[in-house]
């Protein structure tokens, strides 16, 4: 089945690949609903998520995020032209939910499917925002999941990856920090909150991956491995010192270390790339102090960035609905109804048949 | 009959068009099975691979609709089994039959699958396993494998009313239950336990989403109401005792005599308490969250 390539083709879009069960309508590149429901309080406790307690809370709340999303875009089912779902990458009993939850609505509505990409999503959400993506531009995915620079040269069919992260995902290094502070997860947030009445130079925590050795073979890669080793150390010894930990200011040097490298490698790969474009994305992407600095380094470089509302960097629904209508704009070829789910979908594979 | 089960406007024909068409899905076993019961036919479809659930079960439900001659909007009601079984493949079955449920805008019934599987023998006569053959006139064990170590084990009567279960046992408890009575068995856990014993007392491995297709007509014709889909806004807590709760909604369902149940997974177990966070042997890299 091929959908006809339509600029205001409604899409519906089911992310279910980690902790969010969402859904979302688009019309063309317009936000019509989107609808989120986390689990993530049932993770808090373990500090991180649990695989099956995410599939079971996805069953859970399937029903009523379907309805509420269809609700809220005051359409009816017959309306939809679409459907997109995350097929890859993510945990994979989760996204089984969703990929057989997208193939019920396919059948039943007997419309065309497209299993996708996560990340390719991740950049696809900002043409909703400021409107068609720039070509070609650099993305810089930064989440509990994934870091990764790639290379977008259209984002439904040439995705190259330029660097990721070797060890910790950037958003895990966030979360493991908190941990150690005692902040709540997940650390994202919690951190950015404290960085904000903390000395972002009072400690200089390592930059993983900047030496000047490491400028050829791990370019455009990161570690952050290093830096939440770091942060243990520190306050370990500061501890047995019997000296006071001020934990803003531990937040806010951690932060820096992170965000300093996140920033700096993506001005990077622009300028190698000769490239003016700079797309961030993920849930990491939401850090205030992340926004301002690749703001200011990109200004500085005549890079123009475009980076999302928080809202739209953490998982959701509307990025899937938003690559969704890009494939039928551009006429791509759309998965069979026995859509497989993949955990660790290539990035340069968008859509899965 | 149900009097609202009649949709038709002739009423010589409503006699014969009391049943309503359903479209019925199991996937709580290695099985993938699909039927569509209506008024006078059933088609129905079965494939084995316990891995392959996700990409058979859409394709398979395409084909019974085109075979039976229908539309998906002529769907009346969509039955799941809801378990137990292994938790991956299950949801895929009840996440369809959810979805079908709210685009379609029909009621979603979940079916226990040990009651679906006890059908084929107790039900009413069934083309491959004879009842009286089977049971000789005894009750039914059925058993189906849970995964580390242990089996799913629910037992019937002869009237095809649930004595006991579904509880998870271990592997050798539910060995010695098979092997301590009279009872006939049925499950794709008996010949892992078992082996050829009791091979003259055995009914199917696996569900067959016929049977599952014609307990909700059964049980629509004694008057049970859809479920109620309140009883899927029970507060949960899905990191510790959500296996239990669902459970416990079950057996309050038995002793009404119900056996429709709200489209939920049966999962009689916790989750394992092993975050992505210090998880690397149970969750790659690429598999975490993004
Ligand atoms: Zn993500």
């Amino acid at each position: 089945m091929t959908a006809k390539p339509n600029q205001t083709s409604i899409v519906v879009g089911i992310e279910t690949s980690c902790d969010e069960t969402a859904v979302a309508f688009v019309r063309g590149r317009e936000l019509l609903s989107d609808v989120v429901a986390s689990s993530v309080d049932e993770h808090a406790r373990f500090g991180g998520v649990v695989p099956e307690v995410a599939s079971r809370a996805h069953v859970e709340a399937l029903a009523a995020t379907l309805a509420s999303a269809r609700e809220q875009a005051g359409l009816e089912w017959s309306d939809v032209d679409a459907i997109a779902v995350t097929a890859g990458p993510g945990l994979v009993g989760a996204l089984l939910v969703g990929v057989s939850a997208a193939q019920g609505l396919a059948l039943a509505l007997q419309r065309p499917l497209y299993g996708v990409n996560h990340l390719a999503a991740h950049v696809a959400v900002d043409r909703l925002v400021h409107g068609e993506l720039p070509q070609p531009a650099v993305a810089l995915l930064v989440s509990g999941g994934h870091t990764s620079l790639l290379r977008v040269d259209d984002v439904t069919a040439d995705v190259t990856p330029l660097g990721q992260t070797l060890d910790d995902a950037a958003g895990e290094a966030f979360d493991k920090v908190a941990r150690l502070l005692g902040l709540p997860f997940p650390g994202g947030p919690a951190i950015d909150v404290q960085a904000r009445d903390g000395d972002r130079a009072s400690i200089d925590f390592p930059r993983g991956l900047t030496h000047p050795g490491d400028a050829d073979q791990h370019r455009h890669d990161f570690s952050f491995s290093g830096v939440k080793t770091a942060v243990s150390r520190w306050i370990r010894a500061r501890e047995q010192a019997g000296e006071p930990v001020v934990v803003a200011d531990v937040a806010a040097s951690f932060q820096e270390a992170v965000v300093d490298v996140l920033s700096a490698k993506a001005i990077r790969a622009c300028r190698d790339e000769g490239i003016e474009h700079l797309i961030v994305g993920g849930g990491v992407a939401a850090n205030s102090r992340l926004r301002a600095l690749v703001e200011q380094r990109a200004d500085a470089h005549g890079i123009e960035v475009r980076i999302p509302p928080p809202r739209l960097c953490t998982d959701n629904g509307a990025m899937v609905a938003s690559l969704g209508a890009a494939l039928v704009e551009r006429g791509r070829p759309t998965s069979n109804l026995g859509l497989p789910a993949d955990s660790s979908l290539p990035v340069t594979e968008i859509t899965l048949r | 009959m149900g009097p609202s089960g009649c949709r038709s406007i002739d009423p010589l024909r409503e006699c014969l068009t009391s049943r309503v068409i359903v479209l019925a899905i199991d996937t709580a076993t290695a099985a993938t099975s699909v039927a569509i019961s209506a008024p006078e036919s059933v088609v129905s479809r079965r494939s084995v691979d316990a891995h392959g659930h996700v990409e058979s079960l859409a394709p398979m439900i395409a084909d019974v609709l085109v075979e039976s001659g229908l539309e998906p909007k002529d769907i009346e009601v969509v039955a799941c089994g809801v378990g137990p079984g292994p938790f991956t493949g299950l949801r895929v079955g009840i996440a369809m039959a959810i979805s079908m449920g709210v685009a379609l805008d029909r009621p979603v019934v979940g079916v226990g699958t040990h009651d679906v599987i006890a059908h084929a023998v107790l039900g009413f006569p069934h083309p491959s396993t004879p009842a009286s053959a089977v049971t000789d006139g005894q009750g039914l064990i059925v058993a189906t494998t849970a995964r580390r170590a242990e089996t799913f084990v629910s037992t019937y009567d002869t009237s095809g009313q649930r004595v006991s279960g579904p509880i998870a046992l271990p592997n050798e408890d539910a060995r010695h239950l098979l092997l301590s009575g009279d009872l006939a068995v049925a499950g794709d856990a008996v010949d892992a336990l078992i082996g050829d014993a009791l091979a003259h007392r055995r009914g199917p491995s696996h569900p067959d989403a016929a049977d599952l297709a014609a307990i909700v007509e059964s049980r629509r014709d004694s008057g049970e109401d859809w479920p109620n889909q309140a009883d899927l806004d029970i507060d949960l807590d899905p990191a510790t005792a959500r296996g239990d709760t669902t459970a416990h909604l079950l057996a309050e369902h038995a002793r009404g005599g119900r056996v429709l149940l709200p489209a939920r997974p049966l999962y009689l177990r916790a989750p394992d308490a092993v975050s992505t966070a210090d998880a690397s042997t149970t969750v790659t890299g690429q598999d975490r969250r993004s």
